[in-house]
C-alpha cells in the first residue's frame, strides 16, 4: 500500500513537472509582449535558482525522474505528439519547432564528434549543406522520392566526410578547428560560384516532402481537429529526432561511448587509450562518420522542408551556431544539447524586436558562458553502470 | 605577362597585410599558448578607428596637410587599438587563461562575433562598404608595362618598417625579452619575476599596432572597409600563421606572403579563378597541415610527462 502510495507520488510529480514546462514553454512561444517574455524569462530562471537551492524538492524530483524512467519518456513523446493541437492556431511555430528537431540532430551529430570524440568540427554547415544540397538535385533533377532523398543526402555527407578523414586523423585542436574552418569557407565559394548547382540563387522549388502519394501539404483531420499542414513536417521530425536521440543515448550509454571518452581530450587521455588498446584512429572516424552522418540527414530534410537551399545558409557563422548548440547545452549531454538546440532556434525568432542586436547578445551568453558555466546548461551525467548492475542484481541501492 | 606581373604586385601588398595579422596569431599563440581568434575582428576595429579619426581631423579639425593626416592616423589608431586590445584581452583572454585549446578558440570566437556586429550596428549605416578616404598621391611609375603604385610602395616600405620594429622589439628589448620567455615557459618566467598579466597586456598592443596597421594599409589600397572583413582576415592569418608554423615570427611572414601569392598566381593562371582563389588556398592548407603539421618553421613540440 504504502509502494503504491509512492509510485502514485511519483507518477503525479513527474506530470506537474512536465505539464508545467509544457505550459512555461507554450506560453513563452504565443507571448507576443516583450514584458510578458521578459518576465517568463525571469520566472523560469528563479524557478531553477530555487529549484537548485531548496535541497528537499529537488531530491524528490530528481528521485522521482530517475525511478520512474520509462514514465518520465512516455510522458515525454505523449506530450511532443500533443503540442501541434495546441498550437494549432499559429502553423509558423509549427514549422520552427520542426525546425529545432532538425537543429536537435545537427547538436546531436556535433556532440557525437566534438562532445564523445572530441573532434573539433567548426564545418558542420558544410555537411548540413551537402546533404541538403544532394536532396535538392536529386529531387529537382531526376526526382528521386524526398524519402529516398534524406537517407541519399545522409550518405553523401558521410562520403564527403571521408575526404576529411586523413586531416581529421592527423591534425589536432586548433589545426583541426583551422582545417574545418577552411573546409566550410571552401565549401561556401564553390556553391557560389558553381552555376550547376545553381550559384548564388542555390536551388529553388525543390519538391516538398511526400511519402508515397500522400502530400505533406495537405491539412490533418484527427477527431475534429484540423491541424495545418507543417504539423505533417513536425510529426515525421519528430519521430526521425526520437528515433535519432534514442540511437544517440544508447550509443553514450553503451563502451561505444566510453571508448570516444577515453581517448578524448578533455574526459581521457589518447596516449593511455591508445596503451590499453583502444583503436584511436578507427573510433575518431566512426565517431567523424555517425556525426555527419545525423548532419547530413537534418540537412536533406530541411531541402524538402523549406522548398530551397542557399549558399548563405551554409557559412562558417551558422556552423559557430551549431556547435555552440553543443558548448551551451552541455559537453556530451544528450540533453542539454537538446534543450540548447531547440533554445537556439527560438530565441532569435522570439526575440526578432532586437534584429543585429541578437547576434551581439548571442556572442555575449556564449561568453560568459564559457567563462562562468564551462560545463554547460544541464551538464553530463556520469554514467552509472555499477548502480544499474547492482539494482538488477537486488542488491541495496546506492543512494 | 604584365597582368602576371601585377597579380605578383598584388599578391605582395596582400602579402603584407596578411603576415602583419598572422604575427599577432602568432604573438597570441607563442606568449598565452592559444590561438587568439578575434584577432581578425581587431584588425576590421583598427581599420574603422582610423577612418573615423582621419574623419574627424579632416572634417572637425580641418587639417589639410596629408602627411600629417596619415600619420596622426596611424599613431592614433595604433593606440587606440592598443588599448582596445588590452580592455579585450582582461575581459575575454584573462578568465580563459588555463582552459583546454577548443574553449579558448570558442570564446574568442563568439567575443569577435559580437565585435563585429557592434560595429555594424553602432557605425552610422555601418552594413554598407565605408569609403576610405585616398590621402596616398596618385602618381605611379610605368615600368615596362607594369604600373606601380604610390600607394603600394607605400605599404610594402610600411609593412617592412612594422616587421623590423617587430623584430627589434622582441629581441631587443626588456619586455621583448620577458615576452619570449613567457612563450618558452610560463611558469619558470613568472617565478624569475616576470609580470605575466604585464605581458599579457603588452601582447594585445604589440599586435593591436600590428593588426591597425594592417586595417588602414588595407583601407589605403582598397579605398573601402566593411564591418566584415575582420571574419576573412582573421582565418588567412590564423591560417599563414600555422603554415609558417605557430609560435615564430618570420614563419608567420612567410606563411602571409605564401598564402597571398598562391591566391593571386590562382586569379592569375587558371582562367575564371578568381573566385576559386581562396578555395585553392584553403585547399593547399588542408593539405599542407596534413603533410606538415607543424608548418614550415614550426618549432618542434616538446614531449611532456
Amino acid at each position: 500500500m504504502k509502494e503504491l502510495k509512492l509510485s502514485l507520488q511519483d507518477f503525479f510529480l513527474i506530470l506537474l513537472c512536465l505539464l508545467a514546462c509544457c505550459a512555461v514553454f507554450v506560453a513563452f512561444l504565443l507571448a507576443t509582449n516583450l514584458f510578458v517574455l521578459l518576465a517568463i524569462i525571469f520566472a523560469v530562471t528563479l524557478a531553477i535558482y530555487l529549484f537548485n537551492r531548496v535541497e528537499q524538492v529537488k531530491s524528490l524530483i530528481t528521485g522521482a525522474f530517475e525511478r520512474r524512467g520509462k514514465f518520465v519518456t512516455g510522458t515525454v513523446i505523449a506530450i511532443l505528439f500533443l503540442l501541434p493541437f495546441v498550437l494549432r492556431s499559429s502553423p509558423y511555430w509549427i514549422f520552427i519547432l520542426t525546425l529545432a528537431l532538425l537543429w536537435i540532430m545537427v547538436a546531436l551529430g556535433i556532440n557525437v564528434q566534438f562532445g564523445s570524440a572530441g573532434i573539433i568540427n567548426l564545418g558542420a554547415a558544410a555537411f548540413y549543406g551537402v546533404g541538403a544540397y544532394t536532396a535538392g538535385m536529386l529531387a529537382t533533377r531526376l526526382g528521386v522520392p524526398p524519402l529516398v532523398n534524406l537517407l541519399l543526402g545522409a550518405g553523401m555527407s558521410v562520403v564527403v566526410g571521408s575526404v576529411l578523414f586523413i586531416p581529421v586523423l592527423k591534425t589536432k585542436s586548433y589545426y583541426l578547428a583551422l582545417v574545418t574552418i577552411a573546409f566550410v569557407m571552401a565549401f561556401h565559394t564553390l556553391l557560389n560560384n558553381e552555376e550547376w548547382l545553381g550559384g548564388a540563387q542555390g536551388i529553388v522549388n525543390i519538391p516538398l516532402m511526400s511519402i508515397g502519394g500522400y502530400s505533406f501539404l495537405r491539412e490533418i483531420n484527427i477527431l475534429g481537429f484540423k491541424l495545418p499542414s507543417q504539423a505533417n513536417f513536425y510529426y515525421l521530425a519528430l519521430v526521425l529526432g526520437a528515433l535519432m536521440v534514442v540511437a544517440a543515448s544508447r550509443i553514450w550509454n553503451s563502451w561505444v561511448g566510453l571508448t570516444w571518452n577515453s581517448f578524448n581530450e578533455d574526459t581521457g587521455d589518447e596516449l593511455s587509450a591508445k596503451c590499453m588498446g583502444v583503436a584511436v584512429n578507427k573510433w575518431s572516424m566512426i565517431a567523424f562518420t555517425i556525426g555527419n552522418f545525423y548532419i547530413g540527414l537534418a540537412g536533406a530534410f530541411y531541402a524538402h522542408m523549406a522548398g530551397y537551399i542557399a549558399p548563405p545558409d551554409i557559412t562558417f557563422y551558422q556552423s559557430l551556431l551549431f556547435i555552440s548548440a553543443v558548448i551551451l547545452g552541455g559537453v556530451d549531454s544528450i540533453l542539454g544539447v537538446s534543450v540548447a538546440a531547440v533554445l537556439l532556434v527560438i530565441m532569435p525568432e522570439k526575440l526578432r524586436a532586437l534584429q543585429q542586436y541578437w547576434i551581439i547578445l548571442f556572442g555575449i551568453i556564449l561568453v560568459l558562458m564559457l567563462i562562468l558555466r564551462r560545463k554547460g546548461l544541464i551538464p553530463a551525467r556520469i554514467r552509472t553502470y555499477g548502480l544499474k548492475i547492482s539494482r538488477a542484481l537486488g542488491g541495496p541501492p546506492e543512494r | 605577362m604584365d597582368t602576371i606581373i601585377n597579380q605578383i604586385i598584388n599578391g605582395i601588398m596582400l602579402g603584407v597585410m596578411y603576415s602583419l595579422v598572422a604575427v599577432g596569431f602568432t604573438l597570441f599563440f607563442g606568449v598565452l599558448n592559444l590561438i587568439q581568434f578575434s584577432h581578425g575582428e581587431i584588425f576590421m576595429v583598427g581599420a574603422f578607428l582610423g577612418l573615423i579619426i582621419l574623419n574627424i581631423c579632416h572634417l572637425v579639425l580641418g587639417i589639410e596637410n596629408p602627411v600629417l593626416l596619415l600619420f596622426i592616423c596611424f599613431v592614433g589608431s595604433s593606440i587606440l587599438t592598443g588599448l582596445f586590445g588590452i580592455l579585450f584581452g582582461r575581459i575575454t583572454i584573462r578568465p580563459i587563461k588555463n582552459a583546454p585549446p577548443v574553449i579558448a578558440l570558442l570564446t574568442t570566437l563568439a567575443a569577435g562575433l559580437s565585435i563585429r556586429y557592434i560595429v555594424m550596428a553602432f557605425y552610422p549605416s555601418g552594413s554598407e562598404p565605408q569609403r576610405f578616404p585616398a590621402y596616398l598621391p596618385d602618381w605611379q611609375i610605368d615600368i615596362g608595362g607594369v604600373l606601380l603604385r604610390f600607394d603600394s610602395l607605400f605599404i610594402l616600405a610600411g609593412g617592412l618598417f612594422l616587421i623590423i620594429g617587430t623584430y627589434l622589439f622582441i629581441n631587443k628589448t626588456k619586455m621583448g625579452i620577458a615576452m619570449r620567455a613567457v612563450a618558452q615557459d610560463r611558469e619558470t618566467a613568472a617565478m624569475m619575476g616576470v609580470n605575466i598579466d604585464k605581458v599579457i597586456d603588452i601582447t594585445f598592443v604589440v599586435s593591436g599596432v600590428l593588426a591597425a596597421c594592417a586595417g588602414i594599409f588595407n583601407g589605403l589600397y582598397y579605398r573601402q572597409i566593411i564591418f566584415d572583413m575582420g571574419g576573412l582576415y582573421g582565418v588567412v592569418g590564423f591560417s599563414a600563421a600555422v603554415i609558417g608554423g605557430l609560435g615564430n615570427i618570420f614563419g608567420a611572414i612567410v606563411g602571409g606572403f605564401l598564402f597571398a601569392l598562391l591566391a593571386s598566381f590562382t586569379s592569375a593562371f587558371i582562367p575564371g579563378g578568381s573566385a576559386y582563389r581562396f578555395v585553392v588556398a584553403f585547399a593547399f592548407l588542408i593539405v599542407f597541415l596534413v603533410i606538415m603539421p607543424k608548418g614550415i618553421l614550426g618549432r618542434r613540440e616538446k614531449r611532456t610527462a
